[in-house]
């Protein structure tokens, strides 16, 4: 009897898409964040009686087999890289991508990661950071006496000073694409690192092969629609109740054959 | 009464567990996408003999409900879904090819469109379909026609249901016998197909076999406090 055993691997199934959802529900509001989705797969199936053996009563073959399969697994989790909608900020070093594309940020201990979420700062050093304290890749130096940074869509970052009003390109902002983004591994904090499902990232000007242009004074919404996740919530939780039930029936079933004496 | 009574409920018995558990299996699988619910079907197993022929039942079938799934929109553009007969084909990691209704892929490390778990996705002519580097969005035709900026980059093909053989993991079939191309199957984008266990189906199925069983269970019980009187009965007048 194998019921027992199957129906707590679509327990756990449940259990992990509940996960999976509440992590996407709670980050509603985390710029830039791509929403992750559970796949399921059937586990193997024992051959009780292989399609095309010889039946024992009439010796001809038998066309369909009795095949029992012994449950389900979590598959994967897969990122959506989806597009969130825009939200204008107004401030200068908010930039967000629009189409494909991450911007590359150097980690202290040597890596980069990469991330869509263009919400930048200036650190005391006048470097471009990330909320955390990382800097853009590129080390982009806002001179102190700028008044005011501009970012264009093809990524030049431009500075205006304030006594001549005179305008000087301090650097270049580039994206970086990756053959595969599903393949990326989330480190938190919206960053991914480059594995080797993903390929290697490929560096270029924004709008280039593909990649998105920038825009400042916007960020990217996360891109969780919220009815979508309640709605996976719910027939997450039935599906818990249903092989729930199979459970206590196998249950049922057990005792009964217990009860013999 | 007959010595035949014990086999007979025993049989009956494990039939009803096979039952149980194979719809456990679709209920387990009711969110893996593309799975095809096996349907148990029982035989007359006749054993001849002196005297009248005993029959004994027995789980002669799963069969596979080839009913699709309902689609459901995500948006993703790598999820496609075949609407009508017919299955993707996919090459997998040991050589061998298998057939598939879970449509969601991914572009794998080598630009190649694949499974989440590694296997190829085959286009019309038994190869890998290779992804360009950049590019616009990736467009799917109603034909699998599969485009990027207008430039064909390849087609999916949609094998025949006929080929479909033994079940292997992953909501997939083995490859048996050639792979003719489907009539009268289109493919969607940003759709997949969900399984196609119904839960209503699969707890009347469950509730059934369970009722079965405790009714087999019973009467082995009966059976059992007959023998006990009979025992008594004779012990008490020797």
């Amino acid at each position: 009897m194998q019921a027992l055993k199957i129906a707590a691997t679509g327990m756990a199934a449940q259990q992990t898409r509940v996960d999976v959802t509440s992590n996407n529900i709670a980050n509603m509001s985390t710029t830039a964040y791509d929403r992750r989705r559970a796949a399921f797969a059937d586990l193997f199936y024992q051959q009780l009686r292989a399609p095309g053996a010889l039946s024992a009563t009439s010796g001809e073959r038998v066309p369909v087999g009795v095949e029992l399969g012994l449950g389900t697994r979590v598959d994967a989790v897969i990122v959506d890289q989806a597009q969130g909608a825009l939200r204008a900020t107004g401030a200068s070093l908010d930039l967000a991508i629009q189409g494909e594309g991450f911007f590359e940020i150097n980690l202290p201990d040597g890596n980069s990661a990469y991330t869509r979420d263009g919400s930048f700062q200036r650190s005391a050093e006048g470097v471009i950071v990330t909320d955390a304290g990382f800097p853009l890749a590129g080390d982009i130096t806002i001179p102190i006496e700028a008044e005011s940074v501009q970012i264009a869509a093809d990524g030049t970052v431009s500075a205006i000073f304030q006594d001549d009003g005179r305008t000087e390109e301090i650097g270049q902002i580039d994206l970086v694409r990756f053959v595969s983004p599903a393949g990326l591994s989330a480190l938190g904090d919206t960053l991914f690192a480059e594995t080797e499902a993903s390929g290697p990232p490929a560096i270029d000007r924004p709008g280039v092969d593909g990649r998105g242009t920038l825009r400042q004074g916007f960020l990217e919404d996360s891109a969780v629609d919220v009815v979508r996740e309640i709605t996976d919530l719910i027939e997450a939780q039935r599906g818990y109740e249903l092989n729930a039930r199979v459970m206590s029936a196998a249950d049922e079933m057990l005792s009964a054959a217990v009860r013999v004496r | 009464m007959d010595k035949a009574i014990g086999p007979v409920l025993l049989a009956g018995q494990r039939v009803q567990h096979q039952r149980v558990d194979i719809v456990a299996n679709n209920i387990a699988n009711a969110s893996t996408s593309g799975f095809r619910a096996q349907m148990s079907i029982a035989s007359e197993h006749v054993m001849q003999r002196a005297g009248p022929s005993v029959s004994m039942p027995r789980l002669a079938t799963a069969l596979t409900d080839a009913r699709p799934g309902v689609l459901t929109m995500t948006g993703v553009p790598l999820d496609f879904a075949i609407e009508g007969p017919g299955f993707f084909l996919i090459g997998l990691a040991d050589g061998r090819q298998a057939l598939t209704r879970a449509g969601s892929f991914i572009r794998r490390g080598d630009g190649t469109l694949g499974t989440p778990d590694g296997a190829a996705l085959l286009g019309e002519g038994g190869g890998p379909i290779a992804l360009p580097e950049g590019g616009g969005p990736i467009v799917l035709a109603r034909d699998g026609t599969l485009s990027s900026g207008g430039a064909i980059i390849g087609r999916v093909g949609v094998v025949a249901e006929d080929a479909a053989g033994q079940r292997l993991a992953g909501a997939r079939f083995a490859l048996d016998g050639p792979a003719e191309p489907a009539e009268g199957a289109g493919l969607r984008q940003g759709v997949l197909e969900s399984s196609n266990v119904s839960p209503v189906q699969a707890l009347a199925e469950l509730i059934d076999a369970s009722r079965r069983y405790e009714m087999f269970q019973s009467m082995v019980e009966e059976d059992d406090r007959r023998i006990r009187n009979v025992i008594e009965t004779f012990s008490r007048q020797t």
